[in-house]
Formats: structure tokens, sequence, C-alpha cells
């Protein structure tokens, strides 16, 4: 459902008068209930992969089809409508911390008529307690606002699933139930692409693997622990 | 020193004349005109007297009114200049024998015939200057019919007081087109003017504008659908002089007792005398 | 498609001159170019951010499109209607129906010589509503809305915070369901929580009506939370266009960077 054909990706930096090349002509595809693994040291361009996806970045040369569409220089009401279709849950916490944890939970989905209710069954799933549904998110702890993040992402119910790093500050109970629930995904056709550390996670659940170095594919192909240890 | 007929030179009548008539074809709609110096004050019915003065015709018959008596000073004073440069024109208090009657603040309890002209003295012919100052846009709100603000002024006295409590000047909607200021008549008059027979004319000199009323005109007063216009209640008065009831009443105190007195002093004239009077067809509410 | 905006530029001075720019400013007569060629469109349900700093042309083209003033060339068309071939009467029909706009400045959209709910009041009597009840208790609850109390709907606008002022004029902006909405730097002159709280304004109003919103501020925080697209302004021209995130992460143009780069 998903192919990446030679994306390229600089950055050319005005006020430093500087180019950078972070994505050198990387190619993959991802299909319906696979779960596809990018791995790569830090600053490898991991993100800024998983961010080209998600049509936050601009590809500086190449294709991105979903199914037909390429978004890669999609009109910006196109690649809106493609969005309610991909979660995409961030390294960072982009959510305005002056509002409320249920209204963060259910925003992405805000003029659906039962918003409240799925948010409030995800919120529960991932136990993050009744009193704190009206709390504002700054007073949250990095771990509950994580699992925010991620009930932001899953509540769309999206064909497509971006994870980037979305573990470092979940405890191992959330990143269970987390794993259980992408397990269910993969399960439901759901196209998973995820950035993740921890190995645990990968070995149960990555079909496939896609490691970056410096920019460039240096391995997609079927997912294989001890061939990505070797590789990174 | 001799004057022409009627005090005005024919330039002004002419100029005069012609304002009226586009007055007169667009029923409300103020028409700006070249306001002479009178040999009164402004601020004491000069654009009143100059309408008076452009249309009085040799056989014409004039009565002069202020706040419905003809013996204050004003009305003595204008028929005096009258009587000075329009020797032939016959002057009187008698409503009924009037072809052109100049009047400050009422219109007459007896109803107004086909061929007679009641010329109103106006103060401030702009309905919409207590919300908008500016003349350039008060003008655009005429044209594009942006009268909602002159519906705030009667929202604001609903919302703070629970009624109306607009006494002169109520706004009223000509032929459906226009927002007019009906000078400072009372409410009770303000019924008067919806397809009257009789030609109402608007002279305001020192704005210098001159609006009019043709006959046969629809003249509504703004008003809520749950809150209508209503006129001042005058229902258990009654006239100390005359005994009428169901007319406009002036209030006298004397020797510390409350009194009422007709407004219409030619009205209380006839009624005293057992003349009968024929008044307005509209219904009065009140 | 709710309004799509073609082609605007305005010139404020001498109407006659074959004008040369240099710097948006006319070598020969001295007029000044405050848009140039600005075209974008908006639908329903969608929040359109313009950005830029003072001076960039932004006000005048959100009065253009209120159509308080005239633009010199370009079109607006609002369901399919070219908007400027309107005569006067008619541009206010439909400013009047489908329209509301919030002033930066509460002095400009709000007549300090009545009430609060007159002031509300005002919208719905221009969209025919006559029924004095009906019209009190609409204003009351718009009122009630954006949060100002039952006790305060006869008080005058200038006995209230400008941050309060702020919300009655967006009471007044939405009291007739219009179909666009428009507000210049809402935020802008108020104090932090005050800012909190329209903000919140917003988002509530983008949750429950589907309503098309153009948003002009200079704070791009402002437009991040509100905004799913952005137009980037400098001296009249747009400079730069795209999604939220896209103008914030991955900035083009050198001035776009550089506006992303000096947020705090």
């Amino acid at each position: 459902m998903l192919e990446v054909k030679n994306l390229s990706k600089s950055f050319f930096l005005h006020l430093l008068n500087k180019k950078i090349d972070v994505l050198k002509d990387v190619s993959f595809e991802v299909l319906e209930g696979e779960f596809l693994a990018i791995l790569g040291k830090s600053g490898s361009g991991k993100s800024t992969t998983v961010k080209c996806l998600y049509g936050t970045y601009k590809p500086s040369s190449g294709k991105i089809i979903y199914n037909t569409i390429d978004i890669s220089n999609a009109k910006e009401r196109e690649i809106l409508r493609l969005r309610k279709n991909i979660g995409y849950v961030s390294q960072h916490f982009i959510i305005n911390p002056r509002v409320k944890v249920i209204e963060a939970a259910c925003e992405p989905i805000t003029k659906e008529k039962n918003s409240y209710d799925k948010a409030r069954k995800l919120l529960k799933m991932f136990k993050l307690k009744e009193e704190l549904y009206d709390v504002y998110i700054s007073t949250l702890s990095g771990g509950e606002r994580q699992r925010i993040n991620i009930i932001r992402a899953i509540i769309k119910e999206p064909k497509l699933l971006i994870l980037d790093e979305p573990t470092t500050y979940l405890d191992m109970a959330s990143k269970d139930i987390l794993k259980n629930y992408l397990k269910k995904l993969k399960e439901n056709s759901t196209a998973i692409i995820g950035i993740f550390h921890e190995f645990d996670i990968l070995d149960e659940l990555a079909d496939k693997m896609l490691i970056l170095k410096n920019g460039h594919v240096t391995y997609f192909g079927e997912y294989d622990k001890e061939l990505c240890q070797n590789l990174l | 020193m001799k004057y022409n007929f009627a005090y005005l030179d024919e330039d002004t009548k002419k100029e005069i004349r012609r304002k009226i008539l586009k007055a007169v074809a667009i029923p409300g709609h103020q028409i700006p005109f070249g306001s002479r110096v009178m040999p009164l004050a402004k601020g004491f019915g000069t654009g009143g007297l100059q309408i008076t003065l452009s249309i009085l015709k040799k056989n014409d018959i004039i009565k002069v009114i202020d706040q419905g008596r003809d013996d204050s000073l004003n009305p003595t004073n204008i028929k005096r200049l009258i009587k000075k440069t329009a020797p032939s024109v016959k002057i009187t208090d008698n409503t009924t024998d009037a072809t052109v009657i100049q009047t400050r603040h009422r219109i007459p309890e007896q109803r107004l015939k086909k061929h007679q002209i009641l010329v109103l003295q106006c103060p401030f012919p702009e309905p919409l200057r207590w919300v908008e100052k500016s003349e350039a846009k008060t003008r655009k709100m005429h044209a594009e019919m942006d009268y909602s603000k002159a519906y705030l002024y009667l929202y604001e006295h609903l919302l703070r007081y629970g009624e109306v409590l607009i006494g002169t000047r109520y706004p009223v909607m000509v032929n459906n087109r226009y927002l007019m200021d009906p000078t400072p008549i009372p409410r009770w008059d303000i019924p008067k003017l919806n397809y009257a027979e009789c030609l109402f004319l608007f002279g305001a000199g020192r704005e210098k504008r001159i609006y009019a009323v043709p006959p046969y005109t629809k003249v509504e007063p703004l008003e809520f659908e749950d809150y209508k216009f209503r006129t001042e209640d005058m229902s258990g008065k009654r006239c100390e002089l005359c005994g009428s009831e169901n007319v406009y009443l002036d209030e006298v105190i004397k020797d510390g007792q409350r009194y009422y007195v007709c407004s219409d002093s030619n009205f209380c004239e006839k009624m005293r005398k057992g003349i009968k009077v024929e008044r307005w067809e509209n219904v009065v509410r009140s | 498609m709710l309004l799509e905006v073609k082609k605007i530029s305005k010139i404020f001075g001498d109407q006659n001159c074959k004008h040369e720019f240099k710097d948006n400013r006319c070598i020969k007569c001295g007029a000044i170019l405050a848009l140039d060629n600005i075209s974008f469109d908006l639908d329903l349900g969608e929040t359109l951010g313009i950005v830029g700093e003072s001076g960039s042309g932004k006000s005048t083209l959100l009065r253009i499109i209120y159509m308080d003033i005239e633009p010199d060339k370009g079109e607006e068309r609002l369901k399919g209607v070219n908007l400027f071939s309107l005569d006067s009467k008619r541009k206010r029909d439909v400013k009047v129906k489908n329209m509301g706009m919030v002033y930066q400045s509460p002095k400009e959209g709000l007549h300090y010589n009545i009430s609060v709910s007159a002031n509300v009041a005002e919208k719905l009597i221009d969209n025919g509503w006559r029924n004095f009840t009906k019209i009190k208790d609409k204003s009351v609850d718009l009122l009630n809305k954006v949060r100002i109390d039952d006790y305060r709907i006869k008080d005058y606008p200038s006995t209230f915070s400008l941050g309060m002022q702020q919300r009655v004029q967006i009471a007044k902006a939405i009291a007739n369901n219009p179909d666009l909405l428009l507000l210049d730097e809402p935020t802008a002159s108020l104090d932090v929580t005050v800012q909190a709280e329209i903000l919140d304004l917003i988002k509530q109003i983008q949750r429950e009506m589907n309503i098309a919103i153009i948003l002009v501020s200079h704070d791009l925080r402002v437009v991040k939370l509100l905004a799913e697209r952005v137009i980037v302004l400098k001296n009249g021209r747009i400079v730069e266009a795209g999604l939220t995130d896209q103008i914030l992460e991955d900035p083009q143009h050198e001035y776009t960077q550089r506006l992303v780069s000096s947020i705090l």
C-alpha cells in the first residue's frame, strides 16, 4: 500500500548558506498488515524518512506512493485527506499543553459523534487514571504524555501507523500494552512503520526492516535480528 | 423696504420648490438644499419657514402653531413677517380654513384634507445621528437600508427599562424604504402620518435638509414583533377647559394642583363652542 | 469551494500614475504597494493562518476579504459569486449573512455607546430578527458561550477588560452562524492568560461549527495551534504557503526560515 521510490531529501539553510543532504535515494515498500522496522544510528535519517512519509517534509526528489497517490508533490488538501488514514506518533510532544487530557485524546476525530467514548476507551486501555481526564496535559509526566501521543494516532483507526520512538518514556507495562495493541492492528491489516530501540518489540512484531546509514539504505528485507546487529 | 412676495426672492423659491418636488418623489429621503439667511435665528424654524414662504400663493390661508398653540411668540412673529411680505395671504387660527399650516412639534387633532399642506419645523433630520456621527456614513446607511441600528435604539430601551421610552422623534419607516425622523412630535401624532390625505413637508434650516411624506404613503413606526408601538397613555385624563378625552394633553401645575389642558388650542376652542371636529381615522393605540 | 481569492492587489496612492515600484514604493508618486497578486482558497471546516510581520499587508488583505476596502485588482468568490462585482447594498447583505469579523482592536468592532447585548443583537437584527425576546435570549446565549455572565449583558463595553471585549466581538461575529470567520490578530495586546482563553474559544468554535476561519497573526504559535494551512506574507507577497507543520518544520524560503527560527 505504500511504495517509496528513490526518495532524497536535502535541506537548504539560507541563514547559513548551507545545504545538508539527509536522505539519498531511499527505496522500500510496505504492505497491508506488515510491520516495517526502520533502524539506524542516530542521525542516519530515520525520523526524516518518516516525516517525508507523513508529508511534513517535502521530498527533494523521488516518489512516495500511497495506493496510487504520489504525495511527493501533492496539494495540501490531498495530504490532509490522506492523513485522515495515517496515524503518526512523533518523537516530540506536539500537543498544546493547555488542553485537557480527554480533549487532546479525541482531537484528531473531534468532529465524530462518539469521539469522547473512543478516547475514554483508549485512555482506559493505556491505564490512564480517570481523574486525569480533565487535567491539563502540562501537568502530566513524560510517560503519560507519550501515551496520549500514541492514543491520538491510533484513535483515527488509520490504515498506516507510523511510530517514531514511541516508547522512550514508557514503563514495561505500557510497552506491553502497546505491543499487544500493535499485534491486533497487524491482524486487522493495518500497516505499521516503527522506529524502535527495543528489540523485544521488534522481535515479536517486525516483518521487514530498513537499515539506514548516513541517509543511504544499507538493507531492506526480511527482519533478521542478527543481521541487523551486524550491520549497525 | 420693499420685499418680494413672501420675503424670498424668486430664485430661492425656485430652488426650494424643486427640492420639494424631489422630496415628494422620494418619500422620506432627505434632500439637501441651500438654506438661506432668514430674519429668524437658526433653530427657530428657518427650514419650515423657507418651505412655507416658497409655496405660498397669493390666495392661500396660513396657520402657524407652536406645540399646538397659535398665540405663542414664534408663530406670532412668523405671522407678522408673512403679513408684511405677503399681504394678500389670509391668516387664521382655524384649522378647517387653513390651506398651509406651519407647525412646530405637533400635528393638529383635526384631520387634514387633500388640499392642505402641513409644514413641520425640523431640528434634526437624521434619525441615525445618535449612533453614527459621520454624515458620509449615514448617507451610505440610508442608501444600503442599513437600519438595524435604529432597532438597536429601541432594543436598548427594552433591555434597560422594559418598554420603549422614546418621547418624541420616534423613528418611522416611510414607504418601506427610508428611515425618517418625524421631528419632535409626540408618539401620539405618529399614526397620523400613515396614509394621510394631506401632504407633509419637513424643513431643517440649520441642517439644510428637506424631506416629505406625500399623501397616501405608508408610514410605520419601528417596532418589534413582540413589543409593538404604543402612543402615550391619555386614558383617564381629560381637558380641564373643554372636557375632551382621547386627545393629546399638556400638563399644567397651578396652585399645587395638576391639570390637563388640550395641547391643540384651536381644537379646544371648537370643543368648547360645540363645533364638531373630524378626527384622524387611524386608530389611536395606547 | 466556499471562498476563492484570486490575484488580489492593492495600491495605496495615486491611481493615475503608471507606477514603478522599488521596495514596494513607487519612485514616481510615492504610492505604496500593499498587496501583490494574492491568491488562495478555503473551504468550510478549514482554518487558514496568514502570517507576516507588521507591514506585510495581512490586515489589509483581511479587510479586503471582509469588503471594508476595495482591491485594485483581483476577485473574491464566495460560493461562486464574485463579490467585488456586487453593488454596495448586496455586498453588505453578503457580509452580514455570511461573514463575521473580529478586529484586532475591539474599538473597531464594537459600539461603545450601547450595551454588549445590543452589540451582539445588531448582527441578529441585520439578519432580519424582529422579535425582541428571541433576540435578547440569543444574545445572552452567545455571550454565555464566550463566558460572559448574564448579569453583565446590560453593561457597556468600556466596563469590560480588553480580553472580554474581544470575546464580545467573537460572540457578535458568530451570532448569525456565518460560513466565514475572520480574525485579525485576536490575541495581540492581550495578557498571556487571556490569550489562552481566546484561543480556547476559537478552538471550541472549530469543534462545534462547520465554519471556515482565516486567522491573521504575527505569532506563529497561535497559528500552530489553530490552523492547518498557512500563508506567509512579506511585503504584500505570498512568500511561502503550505501545511502548518510543513512551514514550521521544513520552511523553504529564506524569510520563512528566519521567521520560524525566531520563535522563542
